[in-house]
């Protein structure tokens, strides 16, 4: 069977399924039942202790895992794509720095900064209306603002490009 | 007063079905009313009959006062029960009902407008001698004048609109060199937001606890109060768990609180249910907020501790009957806690989560209440509050009712939007709260983003569901397709046509 590596906050787990119904995890075994009610709900048995779960596809390569009333996002990877991976994060760091994306559907009500502006960690950019509430969104890094895609009045969805930096 | 029969609901989502419910076990017709989002919603789904409002901002439907007041016309309805928020505290809107000859489920409009009127309400409670936060009701026009009475009160302050609510024309300002664009900026939002540009200043609290008394008053001059509510587990100023009895408050306080709530009640000829708000600090002061002049969004937590329906009484209320609720009589039993479970990201400073609920599976059972107001398939949009559900509890102790809400909330499935319950359970195992240290200050200090993250006991278990999520739809996805070299799924047995197992 193939080899997964799963990462949930800053440990990544190694996990192989080594025979039906047993899995490796960092090299320790476990006795496994896993069992499908729906294509998003299941339970999990890991060496008899039992989870009800609801597991649905996240953004990228993550597994969102939804259990005991927390949430937990996995980034899961199999082998191959673990190896493939530095590559993939210098391309995808670099985009995620040279852009703002809008966190979740709204209404801009407010733009703060202007083509040319140097920003700082924490700089407010633009402020998004949603569900009645004003939301500030802040500048992560720092960098100079490229482009203004959206203007006051425009409505966006979520991951819509909002900035660009250069 | 004529009896009601037939009452429109002018609301929404829990709030709107909690009413509905009581309405109908009280034999009464009732009436939904809906926007263009709401066509299928709850609401509209177990009401007698409904109609359609406008569009789905809440400007063209929940808002509309002349539409509603023509549906209600329309409907021939009796009453309308305004829910909370929307209409709920405009006290034109109360007007306009009761001039079309219909019963507004509320208080007199006089009294939503001196109470809503933030320096009045100020005047009132000090009138009956309760104590109001140190402040300036009216400000002077001069800079050096409104320093020098900012720099009284000692900094930090706060400058609020006087017409304000729902956090909007507030400013913390914590040095004079602040003052001036603090004043400007709470001056603009409070012009947009209440057409009213009118600000006063008073001492900002550091980390008070809020608590508030809950008041039932009759139009025969009877008032009741029906304990109190602790409030101070709020993010984003806005409250998300709330408990009664509260831990700050002993039985010497509780008597001044509820004897001053029932006299600023009176004095400002409330009736129908309301709630009177205090601030307490540390050294056990308390001091005077405001009163909201509705039924508020955490009223069963009260509800299961005194037995008491509200909406019933609300509605027995607004028909001219007299309050069959004797002070002595009232008594609060065991403990009650809500739980609000928004669709908001915890992980990401509570941003809103639209979506679609994929999955909606509340944990029930002895002792819980459930006051929700969308099914699983329902859509969470950006139009409104994204209040999901509120889940209540009761035990006969603190202890057993955290440890119930504990156990609630893990048994609660959501997917589709992220929610507040990963929040809510971090609150609940929080040493400072089981121990009752804590006031509104709880989330600045002991919540930070990443905090859930590092939380995360079952990460083992969520890297192999993971695992196995992922193999189990490499299987299941090839299962439908033709297989090739005759491969089969067989290794994946179908127990039902929906139902999988591990079976190598």
């Amino acid at each position: 069977m193939s080899k997964y590596f799963g990462t949930v906050g800053e440990h990544t787990y190694e996990m192989e399924i080594v025979a039906a119904e047993r899995i490796t995890v960092d090299k320790k075994e476990y006795l496994l039942d896993f069992r499908a009610i729906d294509s998003d709900v299941f339970t999990i048995s890991l060496d008899s202790k039992n989870y009800r779960t609801l597991i649905e596809v996240g953004d990228g390569e993550s597994v969102r895992v939804r259990l005991l009333g927390r949430t937990y996002n996995v980034h899961l990877q199999d082998e191959l794509h673990r190896r493939l991976q530095p590559a993939r994060d210098r391309d995808s760091s670099a985009r995620a720095r040279g852009e703002i994306r809008a966190p979740m559907p709204g209404l801009v009500v407010g733009v703060s900064v202007r083509v040319g502006d140097r920003v700082q960690p924490g700089s407010l950019l633009l402020i998004l209306e949603a569900m009645k509430m004003e939301n500030e969104i802040h500048s992560l890094h720092e960098g100079i603002v490229a482009k203004v895609l959206v203007q006051k009045g425009s409505a966006v969805e979520k991951g819509e490009v909002l900035l660009t930096f250069r | 007063m004529k009896s009601i029969r037939r009452i429109l609901v002018a609301n929404r989502g829990e709030i709107a079905v909690r009413i509905i419910r009581t309405c109908k076990e009280m034999g009464l017709e009732t009436i939904a009313v809906y926007s263009e989002a709401d066509r299928c919603s709850l609401h509209t789904q177990i009401a007698d009959e409904c109609y359609f409002l406008g569009g789905a901002p809440a400007s063209e439907s929940y808002l509309n006062i002349d539409k509603i007041i023509s549906v209600g016309r329309e409907a021939r309805c009796d009453a309308i029960h305004p829910g909370y928020g929307f209409l709920s505290e405009n006290p034109e809107f109360a007007e306009a009902v009761s001039r079309n000859g219909i019963t507004f489920v509320g208080p007199p409009a006089s009294a939503i407008r001196a109470m809503g009127d933030k320096t009045r309400a100020r005047e009132v409670a000090r009138s009956v001698g309760a104590p109001v936060v140190p402040g300036f009701d009216e400000l002077p026009e001069h800079e050096e004048e409104l320093a020098r009475l900012a720099g009284g009160l000692g900094y930090p302050v706060l400058v609020k609109a006087v017409a304000g609510g729902g956090g909007k024309g507030i400013r913390i300002v914590d040095s004079e060199r602040e003052l001036s664009s603090a004043l400007r900026a709470a001056r603009s939002e409070a012009k947009s937001a209440f057409g009213d540009e009118r600000i006063y200043m008073e001492k900002y609290l550091r980390s008070p606890c809020h608590i508030e008394i809950q008041i039932l008053a009759d139009g025969h001059g009877n008032v009741v109060h029906l304990g109190e509510r602790e409030c101070s587990i709020q993010r984003r100023h806005q409250k998300i768990i709330e408990e009664s009895p509260s831990v700050h408050v002993t039985q010497a306080l509780r008597d001044s609180m509820s004897r001053l709530a029932v006299l600023i009640a009176k004095s400002c000829g409330y009736v129908s249910a309301g709630t009177v708000e205090f601030l307490l600090d540390e050294s056990h002061n308390f001091y005077f907020l405001e009163v909201n002049t509705r039924l508020q969004v955490e009223h069963p937590v009260t509800e299961m501790v005194t037995g008491i329906d509200m909406v019933k009484q609300q509605l027995r209320i607004a028909q001219g009957e007299r309050l069959d609720l004797v002070q002595d009589e009232i008594r609060s039993r065991g403990h009650a806690i809500e739980s609000r479970i928004y669709a908001e990201d915890p992980f990401n400073s509570f941003f809103p989560s639209t979506g679609r609920l994929a999955r909606l599976r509340p944990g029930l059972g002895p002792g819980i209440r459930e006051d929700c107001g969308v099914e699983e398939g329902s859509e969470i949009t950006v139009h409104y509050d994204p209040l999901i559900s509120k889940l209540i509890v009761w035990s006969k102790t603190r202890e057993g009712a955290i440890a119930r809400m504990k156990r609630a909330l893990q048994e609660y499935q959501v997917s589709g939007v992220e929610t507040t319950i990963p929040f809510c359970l971090y609150v609940l195992e929080h040493p400072e709260f089981a121990s009752g240290r804590y006031d509104t200050s709880f989330v600045e200090k002991h919540f930070q983003n990443n905090v859930l993250e590092f939380e995360a006991d079952l990460s083992v278990v969520a890297a192999v569901a993971s695992t196995c999520f992922a193999e189990w739809r490499k299987r299941t996805s090839s299962a439908v397709l033709p297989m090739a070299n005759g491969r089969t799924s067989s290794r994946w047995k179908s127990k039902r046509l929906d139902m999988y197992e591990w079976n190598y």
